[in-house]
Order: C-alpha cells, then sequence, then structure tokens
C-alpha cells in the first residue's frame, strides 16, 4: 500500500487490529484494496496501575522483559502470561506505571483472578471509572468530549507535538493552518487550583478576569473537570481558557450566585509533572 | 510449549438448564477460528493447506471431521479448526497464502458457537431471524451471515434440524436467551 497507514502487524504476521474494507485511492492516484476485521470482541483487555504494578505482573510474565529499560512507556510486547498469549501494552491513563494486559476473551477471567491473587500482598484493588477519572485529571489526562468539544485542536489541548510537522498532507491539514485555528486568543488547556484548597468548583463553571465588571461579565473560559485529590489533598480542576497558557501564573475569578472564587492558572499536569511515577 | 495455566471461560458457560425441551440448545466446544479475505487466485492454495475446499459457491459451508470453511461473500470465508491446531493451521495458511494479497486474523475468541436442534428448530429461530429457513432455500449444508432479533449471526444449517450459530460474544447470553425464551411456547 501506497499512501495509506498500514495495519497494525504482529511479527508473524497473524494479529490484525484492523485492516480496511474499502477500495483506498492514495494522493499519487495508486489504488489498494484493503480489508477491515474487528478485533475488538476478540480480546480482553485488563488494566493494571500503580507503583507496584511490574512486581504484580513479574512472576505471571514469560517471555517479555518488563525493566523499564527493555519496555518503557508506550512500548508493547508479545508473550505470555498464566502461560496465555498477551499483547502487553505499557500504557497509563493514571500516571502511574502501568500495563494493559491483552488476551484472547475466553481467558480473561481467569487471568484476572491471578492478577488479583497475586496482588493481595500489595493490596490490589478494582478501580472504576470515577477513580479512573480523577487519576488522569491530576495527570492532566483530558477526556475528548469532556474537557474538549468539537471545536479543539491538538494544539490546544496541549499536544500539538503529535502532529507530523514533516507531512506534505494530511485530512484536516488545511483546517489546521486556518488563522482561526492559529489565533493565540484561542482557549488553550490549563490547569485550575483554587486559592483555597477546600472549594472544589462546579465543572462548567465560567472563568472571568475581572470579578467586579457588570453583568453580563466577559468570559474567558470555563471549568471542564474539577475533583478533589486524594493525591494532591486539595481541589484540583482543568480548564480551556483564553490564551490559557500565557495566562499560567494569572489570578481568575469564578463568579457564583453568592460568592466568586479565585483561582490560580497553573499547567495542566497537576502530579507528577516530570512523569517519574509514570516512568519508573 | 508453555502450558497454559488460565482456564477458558466462554460467555455461555454459567447459563443452564439448555436440554430437555422441544429445542435442545448446546454450547459447542472451543474451536479455532480464522477471517479469512482474499481474492480467487488464493482460493486453491489456502483450501489445499487448509485441508477443506474453500466453498465457491456462495452461502456453503465445506466440513471435514474437525474443520469447516464458511462462505460468507465472494472473498470472505470463516474457517473452524481444532482448538488445539491453532497455531499450526495458522503457520500452515500463512505459507499457502504468502505473497497473494490477504487478510487472515485469528479470531477464535471473538465469537462463539452453539447449536439448536430439534423438529421445530427453523421455527424457533423465525422467532428472531426473517430468513425463510425452508429446505428449498435454506438447505442442509448452507450458512449465512443474518440477524437475530437485534444481533448479527452467522447461521448454518449442518443437518435437517440442527442449526449452528455463531454469535459474536458479548451477544452470545442475549441470543441464547432469546432462543430459550422462544422455545418455551413449544415446551
Amino acid at each position: 500500500m501506497k499512501g495509506v497507514g498500514s495495519p497494525e502487524l504482529s511479527p508473524d504476521g497473524r494479529w490484525v487490529a484492523y485492516t480496511v474494507t474499502t477500495r483506498v485511492e492514495a494522493t499519487n492516484g495508486e489504488t489498494s484494496e484493503v480489508w477491515l476485521t474487528s478485533t475488538t470482541e476478540q480480546w480482553a483487555v485488563i488494566a493494571v496501575q500503580g507503583p507496584n504494578a511490574r512486581k504484580v505482573i513479574e512472576p505471571l510474565v514469560s517471555g517479555i522483559d518488563l525493566s523499564s529499560s527493555a519496555m518503557p512507556h508506550m512500548s508493547m510486547r508479545e508473550g505470555r502470561i498464566c502461560g496465555v498469549p498477551t499483547r502487553l501494552f505499557r500504557v497509563s491513563f493514571t500516571g502511574e506505571l502501568g500495563y494493559e494486559i491483552n488476551v484472547p476473551a475466553d481467558y480473561g477471567r481467569a487471568v484476572w483472578e491471578a492478577v488479583y491473587a497475586a496482588g493481595s500482598a500489595s493490596g490490589i484493588v478494582p478501580y472504576g471509572t470515577e477513580a479512573m477519572h480523577v487519576l488522569r485529571a491530576e495527570k492532566g489526562y483530558i477526556i475528548v468530549g469532556q474537557d474538549t468539544d468539537g471545536t479543539a485542536t491538538p494544539d490546544d489541548v496541549g499536544l500539538g507535538w503529535t502532529i507530523g510537522k514533516t507531512k506534505t498532507d494530511f485530512i484536516g491539514r488545511r483546517s489546521l493552518a486556518l488563522p482561526a485555528m492559529t489565533a493565540p486568543s484561542r482557549k488553550q488547556l490549563v490547569g485550575l487550583l483554587t486559592v483555597n484548597s477546600d472549594i472544589v468548583l462546579e465543572e462548567g463553571a465560567q472563568l472571568v478576569a475581572d470579578p467586579r465588571q457588570p453583568v453580563p461579565m466577559s468570559s474567558v473560559g470555563h471549568v471542564t473537570s474539577s475533583y478533589w485529590s486524594p493525591a494532591l489533598q486539595r481541589s484540583i480542576a482543568l480548564g480551556m481558557v483564553k490564551a490559557g497558557r500565557r495566562r499560567v501564573g494569572e489570578t481568575l475569578h469564578v463568579p457564583m450566585p453568592n460568592k466568586t472564587i479565585a483561582v490560580n492558572v497553573v499547567p495542566s499536569q497537576l502530579y507528577d509533572p516530570a512523569g517519574v511515577r509514570l516512568n519508573g | 510449549m508453555v502450558e497454559i495455566l488460565a482456564k477458558r471461560q466462554g460467555p455461555l458457560d454459567h447459563l443452564a438448564g439448555a436440554r430437555g425441551a422441544a429445542v435442545e440448545l448446546s454450547v459447542a466446544p472451543p474451536r479455532a477460528k480464522f477471517a479469512l479475505r482474499c481474492r480467487a487466485d488464493a482460493v486453491a492454495a489456502t483450501g489445499r493447506a487448509f485441508g477443506i475446499v474453500l466453498p465457491h459457491e456462495a452461502c456453503r459451508a465445506t466440513v471435514m471431521e474437525d474443520g469447516a470453511a464458511l462462505w460468507l461473500g465472494p472473498d470472505e470465508w470463516l474457517l473452524f479448526a481444532a482448538e488445539g491446531d491453532a497455531d499450526a493451521t495458522a503457520g500452515q495458511l500463512a505459507t499457502a497464502l504468502g505473497g497473494t494479497h490477504h487478510s487472515l486474523v485469528d479470531v477464535s475468541h471473538r465469537s462463539c458457537g452453539f447449536t439448536v436442534h430439534g423438529e421445530l428448530a427453523a421455527t424457533v429461530i423465525n422467532h428472531g431471524c426473517p430468513l425463510d429457513l425452508s429446505h428449498a432455500s435454506f438447505a442442509v449444508g448452507m450458512c449465512t451471515r443474518t440477524v437475530f432479533d437485534k444481533a448479527e449471526i452467522i447461521l448454518w444449517r449442518v443437518d435437517k434440524h440442527t442449526y449452528h450459530v455463531e454469535i459474536e460474544r458479548s451477544y452470545a447470553p442475549y441470543v441464547w436467551n432469546m432462543l430459550v425464551e422462544a422455545r418455551e411456547e413449544f415446551a
């Protein structure tokens, strides 16, 4: 295939994440025939997250060197766990050292139980989406659709680095180059820390620069995620703020019905910004 | 060969009470399953490697011992092999297909299979499937991708009164329970 993305293939060529079913015309006019096969139901996935994640799964894994040098954050290896073939991802939506164990689905329950038993000495617990939401917000990991809407660009949320600068073309490249998409006044993702650390902001609350201005006030942004952070022992929030990255260090205000809450604009990674835990 | 210490658990394993009714539902044992997409130039060699001729005629299945090849489209087959032969079968198929334009994907755990057996099997299946299952339209040995109520299934007439249903795992208990419900009428 030329000019189109390749499916994800394992070294032995057996496992294909997705192939595409249509006739693809590349930019050079050549066509390719590719097929799409959904493997969503083939795999069960178990996320094991936390400083003890490696220690817990290591005795169950064979054929994979789990050391951080051999298998760093954002890498994938194939081997076995509990004797079962696995695609092991080192990924994290929590900010902690973590793995996502993919196994053929009929083995999911047994592998879950083996991991749970192996982690009992480390105090392993199942966690749900609410816990995950707090963990990811502490790290400034966005939820697309909660922290963003259809108007946010990768650069708005600090992900401009994901765009291939050297590519001559891709779908959406022209849109990203429009003046409105590069205006310095666009809303950008930032962290918001209330001056009074006990106050948890309302998600959706508006932010203003001057709380004494007459109503209707001029909004400079809004709160997209807000939680009490057990790790930081204070309230935390993420927001989309006009020219937000330039406002880091400024104080903004959240007008509420009976009070106004002062917040400091900070970088969006609120916990372990250097990634020491993530890369441990 | 590493010993497999984890036990397989299928999506229908916890459902009971399937036997002893007018129409019998039986969970099929696990099998190696492959989704194959390829062009005509690869069909003959693939069939030789697999040990089963890939059916050329629409909606037909060919069977040999533990294996089967189900025609699902002009360039699409679902292949069944014995569970323990998955790696060997994959290797043989990949070798036979080498050099041709194809997609071969192990989908052994993506779906599960069960049989619906009894003189009223077609009637019960028609509770959720609009296909004409008369012998004239859906003879023994025919198979097709179709629907059962809200779910997509692959339906394969194994013999006169036995149908194999292949269903993606997250929908399996739903389709199974709908069939249990449908057969109640004839108990």
